[in-house]
């Protein structure tokens, strides 16, 4: 299954591919627009990735989960396009036998996506459309390239 | 000297105006030397580029990383997924 979609994510379907019959437990984040950053109004997010390489990172993440935590089950799904506020542009499901192990793999996903996955959001403000994340103008410090 | 074709991605694109870009670098060519290299053809991105990781066949590589005329070079700008 890609873990990249223009369409509108789906929690009941994200629930339903993760369930295991040794899963006692299955957290879930989602991460939702929402509208406001900064001080200003959000009217909607666009998602843009690096989409073979987003592909890849997303499915070795889910790798890395499975073999580092004790759990049953891991989807990662990500939203592209337009996105409107209150809708949701990324899930992290992971199924497993106890509920501590599963918070803590949830939280090593979504870290994960953010810190390595290429993608990138446009926000739209009455302001008009700014990528989020770029640095602002006069500051030039390099950070260590990964 | 090799051309190395770089693809550019969200806010890198739409301040350079295209998708990719082609630039000639001294071999060998690092990753370092690609990046300062694209610096010199668009000062005005010096800031922006100092934010940026280099992607060299969808894996992120460190600054002294050999690239080869055939590999997949992408410039990863600062990333805000999630």
């Amino acid at each position: 299954m890609p873990h990249l979609t223009h369409k509108a994510l789906r929690i009941d379907e994200i629930l339903s591919r993760v369930g295991s019959p040794e899963a006692g437990a299955v957290c879930l984040f989602v991460g939702n627009v929402r509208n406001h950053n900064k001080g200003r109004s959000v009217t909607g997010i666009l998602y843009e990735a690096y989409e073979e390489m987003a592909e890849e990172q997303l499915a070795k993440i889910e790798e890395e989960m499975l073999r580092t935590f004790p759990i049953q089950e891991v989807v990662l799904v990500h939203r592209l396009g337009l996105v409107a506020v209150g809708e949701s542009a990324v899930l992290v499901a992971v199924s497993s036998s106890h509920r501590e192990e599963g918070f803590a793999a949830c939280r090593y996903g979504i870290d994960q996506i953010k810190e390595r996955v290429p993608i990138w959001k446009k926000e739209y403000t009455a302001d008009g459309p700014s990528w989020v994340g770029a640095p602002p103008e006069g500051e030039g410090v390099r950070p260590k390239n990964k | 000297m090799s051309d190395i074709s770089i693809r550019l991605f969200a806010i890198l694109r739409d301040r350079i105006g295209q998708e990719t870009e082609l630039v000639s670098v001294a071999d060998p060519v690092t990753v370092r030397r690609l990046l300062d290299a694209l610096v010199l053809r668009h000062p005005d991105l010096a800031v922006l580029m100092a934010h940026c990781r280099v992607a060299v066949n969808r894996k992120f590589c460190p600054e002294d990383h050999v690239i080869q005329e055939s590999d997949e070079v992408a410039i990863i700008p600062p990333l805000s997924g999630g």
